[in-house]
């Protein structure tokens, strides 16, 4: 587990904010692409455990937020809320099941489009448009958590370790 | 005490919220801060991205190209006959024009830029471009592609932008079908369509017909090219048609954009 305040960790933040920004969207299909950033949170709460996942949390939030030009603190806030019950859900979750870790990515990034949708758009939108973008973040959410076996090697491969934990679907 | 740590860390980004919802002109300079900072890192990695373009969409038309090749021929000779058509229409237009004393529109200023990133919600369609107020770009000159109309710049900062694209549920556009002239409202819906909204019940509208802007209000010229009308219903409260658009401009290949100043002109 490598410390939070070195200059590896910083940059792979900073790696992943401009991959995020420039070169996912080119692997969008229909339109949706997944975020690096959200699948660094799930990393750190299934590998480096409580405390760092609520700072890896704020931090991508951050990254987001001045990515996305919005209100600063918004998506800080909802990462690091959803960070805390993930937290909580890694501790409590039947670690042998297979798929858990694709299922709970999946749910992590899904709320978390769904509660930036609810405090971006609250109360102003039509529901058939609700469902359009409910069902957008749907998909990102599927993309992103199927990355995490890809994410997994990639992020161990940069901070130099080799991972104890089994992230593919079915086995 | 560990537990409580961890709200009182949820405490930090909800404090930022707090300060940056009560002063926006404090979130606005942090948000120019980071893109000043981070410019270079996205101009770098926009080649990578260009890379990646390259492999996904370019190698995918070479193959397409050939096998495409009979009907590109068979185009080709059909556009030439439509070019001579065209010509007589322009002379006939110059000549129109002449008569009626038209004088010929002054161009516009242009400002070409380099798409280097993209808004990560799954449902906007902002992008960042290269260029920003130093580059003499401005708030809300209309963005642009051979294939027709972008959107408009949403924010400007010393050296980047964010243009808002069509496709995004914030951005609205007065438009009219090219033959039948029916007007109404172009918006987003979250997905690569567009919606058409508040045409007039009576509106006689051709699938496949041209929507073009209107030229109604104060930020986009009339004639840009927006898309086709895909298919045409009821819209929910009865009162008006709802037309689903396709859109002209690719906007998930966007690399290149011209960005149009049209202040002068007025």
């Amino acid at each position: 587990m490598p410390r939070l305040f070195s200059a590896k960790v910083i940059l792979y933040f900073f790696l992943l904010a401009v991959l995020d920004g420039t070169v996912m969207p080119v692997f969008q299909i229909h339109g949706v692409y997944p975020s690096l950033l959200y699948l660094f949170v799930c990393y750190a709460a299934f590998e480096w455990g409580a405390p760092k996942t609520l700072f890896v949390a704020f931090w991508a939030g951050l990254l987001r937020d001045l990515l996305g030009g919005g209100l600063i603190g918004v998506e800080a806030s909802i990462l690091t809320l959803l960070a805390l019950a993930l937290d909580f859900l890694v501790q409590k979750m039947e670690k042998a099941l297979p798929g858990i870790y694709f299922i709970m990515t999946f749910l992590f990034a899904f709320s978390a489009g769904a509660l930036r949708l609810l405090a971006g758009y609250a109360g102003e939108l039509p529901a058939s448009l609700v469902w359009n973008y409910l069902g957008a973040i749907a998909m990102t959410a599927l993309y992103t958590s199927a990355l995490l076996p890809f994410f997994n090697f990639m992020t161990n491969g940069w901070f130099g370790r080799s991972s104890r934990k089994q992230y593919e679907l079915f086995r | 005490m560990r537990r409580w740590r961890s709200y009182y860390f949820l405490a930090v980004p909800v404090l930022a919220l707090v300060l940056f919802f009560q002063y926006p002109r404090f979130n606005e300079a942090i948000h120019a801060f980071f893109y000043t900072l981070a410019r270079p890192a996205f101009v770098i990695a926009s080649g990578l991205r260009q890379g990646f373009y390259a492999l996904r969409y370019e190698s995918a038309g070479f193959f397409n190209a050939v096998s495409k090749q009979k009907e590109y021929r068979a185009r080709i000779q059909e556009l030439e006959t439509q070019l001579i058509h065209y010509d007589d229409m322009e002379r006939e237009n110059a000549r129109l024009k002449r008569l009626l004393n038209f004088s010929k529109p002054l161009g516009a200023r242009t400002v070409g830029a380099r798409v280097i990133g993209e808004d990560l919600t799954p449902w906007k369609k902002v992008v960042v471009l290269d260029k920003g107020s130093r580059h003499n770009l401005k708030k809300d000159m209309v963005v642009v592609v051979p294939e027709g109309l972008v959107g408009r710049i949403l924010e400007v900062e010393p050296y980047t932008s964010r243009a808002i694209l069509l496709p995004d549920p914030d951005c609205r556009v007065s438009a009219l079908t090219s033959a039948s002239r029916a007007q109404g409202i172009i918006a987003g819906i979250g997905t690569e369509k567009l919606q058409m909204r508040y045409l007039s019940l009576d509106a006689e509208i051709a699938l496949g017909e041209d929507v073009i802007t209107s030229g109604i209000g104060s930020v986009f010229p009339k004639g840009l090219q927006i898309g086709k009308i895909e298919s045409i219903e009821r819209d929910g409260d009865g009162l008006h048609l709802l037309a689903l658009v396709k859109p002209s401009v690719p906007f998930s290949k966007i690399e290149e954009v011209l960005c149009l100043d049209f202040s002068q002109q007025k």
